[in-house]
């Protein structure tokens, strides 16, 4: 069953339509919300004006920051800072409704209550707030000069983080390179763009004291046990419901959103349901953002091409607030050092508070930009040294024999970075063979060259930390029926959950994956569970189910072999029965033994549990290091500066493939996205904070016109780590794209000097790029 | 944003300075503008309805002027807010004789704008070109305002009753107005040459026109 290719248990209900999705409800007597959202960057409030919106015919309540009493508090830390010397971090969270001043375009101001949206949003139209207009802080330099304004005034500059980490000593290693490369890297924001916007509908039962969630969140469990708190509710009081979600990719974690804090509280204090559903304007402003760094890099290398050191500092834009923590420009500063052997790393960032949208994980999660810095050093370097680039990485992969690999920094998990295992080489040879790189390079570019086509080729490596702990638990129950359930806390947007975790059910239990049913993200279900991030879903939840399934194994198998007379090793269970491995005649079936374990007379042993089944959890000492290869050659029309991708292939290590199509499925996506990154999706702020592409008439996400079919290769170097030796897949398709475009767009536009720095790019900024470019060459060459 | 320039009317300057500062004339020629109320001296209060590509709603406007020197110029700033957003601005407004002698007046405008919330999120792609047709549209009207004026005042020169007074100029209705601003957008999205004052006036040159009113509201 691992390893099968099969099609997706959860697609029929999914693709006819069935599956339940936070807006699909409707519940009697809901009561509808709509936010005024500030439409200052920065601003003081000076009053609110809500008296209007509170006479319509069909309001039912409206709340401001003050309204909200005991309950206003500032959000929970969601990811505390890590245990680096000499960090410092400053904890600013966000509120659920501002109160003295707003800080980000979007942020929340006033909620309203009514019978309907309709009603509602009519009513925010005639709230009126008296804004006292502050300075604007986007630039990311400019935020850190001495007269910039203050978002968080009591903080005394902007600076919302700073952390320096080391490994070996990179000055001494400087002092023996025969080439040092330094450059300014520049990474942009973008919006995520899922197709299902956030939304949360609560419902309080008076008579039975519980309130019902259902939120749009990757991690159910920790978003119950928070609202309980927050609510002064026990936590079974509270169920929380996490169904199905068209896309998460971060912005959806454990967010604690205003409107995940507000939604619930008001159906306790209302007495009745409450439903708010985002709509793509908010989403725009009010779900979280990922990518603004600006890095200041340099690699000194020996003659030969051995990397002898890494320096990196950049600045990190972290929004109005920073819940995350920071395991963004973390995941950046500990995916710099990619799949190299690099002695001597240097590495410091400032995170910044800017007048922005709050910055939390979205796919890559701050990955992309380290993959970016290190394989752009990568080409640059190969020029200068005159070596192939592919060469060049060959030379300074790490090799098998140095796993693990211990790189000492603080990764996102605060334990040490370390690389569990990993056999980069095969991983670019297969790459470079799918893509044809040796043929392309002699023959083919130079061919389309002479019909006059700027056509290039671009091969870039990465490594993604996945799968990384403290837990996630599974329970697996055989049914009477004979059918498997496995119930587990993560929350799923798509990740094929329901089959995957199947088939490790049923792998253990012989049968088939399609009599496996999988819950997933209901807090009455399963109570315990971190969520969906990091690539870890089929890491940490899988190994817990197997660990879960080999119990309930043994418990059948003990159980057949007393009730078929036969010793234990005797036992095989396949195709729904446990049977006598050398006498198949002999039998029962799984649903029968099911019954016998829950017996209606007699008595439970002492130490035995009833029925088959078990409950087991697994968090893995560190987290998997899976790595991997992009490859495209693509071609650049000159006069426009349209990028047509002729052909794109990935080669993918996530260690066991637990089912090729499901993994093929993810980095199709993932690609999608990192397309989108590299080349269409940019968050457009003007100098006063006014996001000007707030809509998808000017936000340009890649179409199927625009994403090619991607190959996908498999090489299978299986982590330690865990038993079924499993990576996480999930964010790799994303993370390397743009590096990979820069790569080959540079190298299809072959314009001497030429250097893609920034991403993401679009067809006026490589139109100024390539210009400049051709400038300054004829200004050299004259 | 900077907004910057120019428009040249068949009129003279006492007459343009007039009909600027004269709210009923600029409550009739702005499109979009349902009520301008003097607050003081120096501020005017106003409510206009726009529309930004998909984006419409109504914005509440205050307008202050300061450093009034007749029939020259003056400064002004304004605020303005509503549920699509706000546009706030500031600058000049200066009149001078048109260079050939002609008699006419040749009004500049030069304003630092910023606009923002929806307006500027999701109108963008529109917005230049909206404020484009507003303030064409705006001045056009201002233009023959101006002739009504004209008229007025000539008849004493003819020995007709002065007291008659001319036929108001035909205020467009919202429709006409939003048909005018899609017109003028579809027109430069296949653009032809462009008409250098169209070019500076963007939203604030609606902005300006309101400012106008404004003053002329004041007095």
């Amino acid at each position: 069953m691992i390893g099968q290719r099969l099609k997706r248990n959860e697609d029929p209900r999914l693709l006819t339509g069935r599956a339940l999705f936070v807006d699909d409800l409707n519940l009697p007597g809901m009561a509808h919300v709509a936010f005024l959202r500030s439409p200052h960057a920065h601003a003081r409030i000076r009053g609110i004006d809500v008296s209007a919106a509170r006479e319509m015919e069909g309001v039912v309540a409206v709340y401001t920051a003050a309204d909200l009493g005991d309950y206003w508090q500032p959000g929970p830390l969601l990811v505390p800072p890590p245990p680096v010397e000499g960090m410092v971090f400053h904890q600013r969270t966000q509120v659920p409704l501002a109160k003295d001043k707003v800080r980000h375009l979007g942020e929340p101001v006033v909620l309203v209550v009514a019978e309907s949206r309709y009603i509602a949003e009519d009513a925010v139209e005639r709230i009126f707030v008296d804004y006292e207009p502050l300075p604007a802080v986007v630039d990311l330099e400019k935020a850190l000069s001495p007269n910039a304004a203050l978002l968080h005034e009591d903080v005394g500059s902007n600076v919302a983080a700073h952390v320096v980490q080391k490994k070996g000593d990179y000055e001494a290693a400087r002092a023996q390179a025969d080439l040092v490369v330094r450059r300014r890297f520049s990474y942009d924001r973008g919006a995520s763009a899922a197709i299902e916007n956030r939304g949360v509908v609560a419902q309080w039962d008076a008579r039975a004291q519980r309130l019902s969630i259902w939120d749009t969140t990757q991690a159910p469990i920790p978003v119950r046990n928070g609202l309980a708190a927050m609510l002064g509710l026990s936590e079974h009081q509270v169920r929380l419901v996490a169904p199905f979600i068209g896309g998460g990719f971060g912005p959806k974690i454990m967010m604690f959103y205003p409107e995940e804090v507000l939604i619930p509280w008001l159906a306790l204090r209302l007495e009745r349901p409450v439903k708010w559903i985002e709509d793509r304007a908010e989403n725009f402003v009010g779900t979280t953002q990922e990518r603004g760094q600006i890095h200041d890099a340099e690699i000194a290398l020996t003659r030969d091409g051995r990397i002898l050191g890494v320096k990196d500092s950049f600045l990190h834009d972290t929004g109005a607030y920073d819940p995350y923590g920071l395991t963004v420009p973390l995941n950046s500063q500990c995916t710099l050092m990619g799949p190299y052997r690099v002695p001597a790393y240097a590495s410091e960032f400032r995170a910044v508070f800017t007048s922005k949208t709050i910055v939390t994980p979205y796919r890559g999660a701050g990955r992309q930009h380290g993959v970016f810095v290190i394989e752009r050093l990568m080409d640059i370097a190969a020029r200068e040294l005159g070596i192939d680039g592919m060469e060049l990485r060959r030379r300074n992969f790490l090799r098998p024999d140095e796993f693990p690999h211990d790189h000492v920094i603080i990764y996102q998990d605060f334990a040490p970075l370390y690389y569990d295992s990993g056999n980069y080489a095969p991983v670019l040879a297969q790459t470079l063979e799918r893509i044809g790189y040796e043929r392309f390079l002699a023959e083919e570019q130079p061919r389309l060259r002479a019909e006059g086509k700027a056509v290039g080729i671009g091969v870039v490596s990465y490594v993604e930390g996945t799968g990384i702990g403290p837990f996630e638990g599974a329970r697996v129950q055989v049914q009477t029926s004979g059918k498997v359930t496995v119930v587990t806390g993560v929350g799923t947007q798509g990740q094929g959950h329901f089959t995957v975790l199947a088939q490790i059910a049923a792998q253990q239990l012989g049968v088939d994956t399609d009599q496996v049913d999988v819950v997933t993200g209901d807090s009455d279900q399963f109570h315990w569970g971190t969520g969906t991030f990091a690539s870890r879903g089929a890491v940490v939840a899988g190994n817990a189910t197997n660990e879960a399934a080999k119990a309930v194994r043994e418990k059948t198998i003990g159980l057949a072999a007393q009730h078929l007379g036969v010793a234990e090793d005797r036992i095989e269970l396949a195709e729904g029965k446990a049977r006598v491995k050398d006498d198949h005649g002999r039998h029962v079936s799984l649903g029968e033994l099911a019954k016998l374990a829950n017996p209606m007379r007699g008595a439970v042993k002492p130490g035995t549990e009833p029925g088959l089944e078990a409950t087991r959890y697994f968090g893995p000492f560190r987290g998997a290091t899976a790595s991997g290869c992009h490859a495209c050659i693509l071609e650049v029309d000159p006069e426009t500066m349209q990028v047509e991708i002729k052909k794109y292939v990935v080669v993918h290590d996530c260690g066991r493939v637990l089912n090729p199509l499901i993994v093929d499925g993810q980095v199709h996506g993932g690609v999608a996205q990192g397309i989108g990154n590299a080349y269409f999706e940019q968050l457009h702020y003007d100098d006063n904070g006014q996001l000007l592409n707030a809509s998808f008439m000017d936000f340009l996400l890649p179409t199927a016109l625009d994403v090619p079919r991607v190959e996908v290769g498999h090489e299978e170097t299986v982590s330690p780590l865990n038993e079924l030796g499993t990576k996480g897949a999930g964010e790799a398709g994303a993370i390397p794209v743009g590096a990979l475009f820069a790569q080959a767009v540079e190298d299809a536009l072959a314009i001497p000097g030429f250097e893609i720095l920034e991403i993401p790019l679009s067809p006026n900024r490589l139109w100024e790029l390539s210009e400049e470019a051709r400038h300054a060459q004829i200004r050299r060459a004259s | 944003m900077k907004i910057q320039g120019e428009h040249t009317f068949d009129a003279p300057r006492e007459l343009v300075w007039q009909a600027l500062l004269d709210p009923a004339v600029l409550a009739r020629t702005l499109p979009g503008c349902e009520r301008l109320e003097k607050v003081n001296e120096d501020e005017l209060r106003g409510v206009l309805n726009i529309q930004v590509g998909p984006v419409r709603g109504q914005f509440q406007g205050t307008l202050r002027l300061s450093d009034l020197v007749p029939l020259e110029s003056y400064h002004m700033r304004l605020e303005g807010s509503g549920p699509a957003g706000f546009m706030n601005g500031e600058g000049d407004l200066r009149l001078a004789d048109a260079a050939d002698g002609s008699g006419g007046t040749v009004l500049r405008y030069d304003l630092d704008t910023q606009v923002g919330g929806r307006v500027a999120g999701v109108g963008q792609r529109v917005l230049d070109s909206s404020a484009r047709s507003v303030t064409k549209q705006g001045l056009e009207g201002l233009a023959r305002e101006l002739q009504a004026l004209k008229a007025a005042a000539v008849p004493a020169d003819v020995g007709a009753p002065a007291a008659a007074a001319p036929p108001p100029a035909p205020v467009p209705t919202q429709a006409e107005f939003a048909a005018r601003v899609a017109g003028d957008i579809a027109r430069d999205l296949v653009p032809p040459a462009r008409r250098p004052w169209l070019l500076g006036g963007t939203l604030l040159g609606l902005v300006v026109i309101v400012m106008l009113l404004a003053r002329a509201c004041g007095g």
